[in-house]
């Protein structure tokens, strides 16, 4: 893996400087925002194995989370042959 | 003192349990990272409405109480955050040298994965649609 550069050092920002920070950073968001790509049902089944399932939100990250409803069980095979 | 319930998530919603705010994302949309606070910060209505249009979560970093087993993340079997376990496993560095960072006493990452995750952690945005996709994988709970 590749290791990164000794000039990579963290960002920081003063508390105070919070508010004119965001502002700034809308922009970024937004475009960011605009560029983002979703997974396609095709691509949440590849990684799914088969199962495929739709998240109310896009991906789950820490902290807790949404329903998943379940959208197509019609691939799935009994494994024990009933 | 940390115990290990009462860790935080460095990657929670602000509507979590016990939430703060510990960074802010700048960078580029290309390249978002994290910009750590010199505290801890409150999250009130007005530090939310600073993100308006976008999403709270596009803006800010949140940590929040673990919820260890309440969350797809976590392994009971082990106790462990599989989130962090795969950002490290996943995901590149990003600095040389750790972030100052105002939740890390608390961090279950920290506690669990120690300077790795540090030294992954300003690369990762919640909002899962956005932002490096080895951080994306390592959030798929799907993804091993």
């Amino acid at each position: 893996m590749n290791q990164p550069s000794p000039a990579c050092k963290p960002a920081h920002i003063a508390n105070t400087d919070v508010e004119a920070m965001a502002r700034q950073g809308v922009a970024r968001a937004l475009a960011a925002r605009q560029a983002m790509m979703e997974m396609t049902p095709e691509e949440a089944a590849a990684v799914g194995g088969g199962l495929t399932l739709a998240l109310a939100k896009p991906i789950i990250y820490g902290g807790l989370f949404t329903k998943l409803d379940v959208m197509n069980l019609g691939g799935l095979s009994s494994p024990i042959g009933f | 003192m940390s115990g290990p319930n009462t860790l935080m998530c460095p990657s929670a919603d602000p509507d979590g349990a016990g939430a703060v705010v510990f960074g802010l994302i700048v960078g580029t949309p290309e390249a978002p990272e994290t910009a750590y606070l010199e505290e801890t910060q409150a999250v009130t209505p007005e530090l939310l409405a600073l993100a308006d249009p976008v999403a709270p979560a596009d803006m800010f970093r949140f940590g929040a109480r673990c919820l260890r087993g309440g969350c797809a993340h976590w392994e009971a079997e082990r106790a462990v955050c599989r989130f962090g376990e795969k950002t490290v496993r996943l995901a590149p560095a990003v600095v040389t040298v750790v972030p100052t960072c105002a939740l890390r006493a608390n961090c279950r990452w920290w506690h669990q994965e120690g300077m790795a995750a540090c030294q992954r952690c300003p690369q990762v945005i919640r909002t899962g649609a956005i932002g490096h996709s080895e951080v994306r994988q390592a959030a798929d709970p799907r993804v091993a």
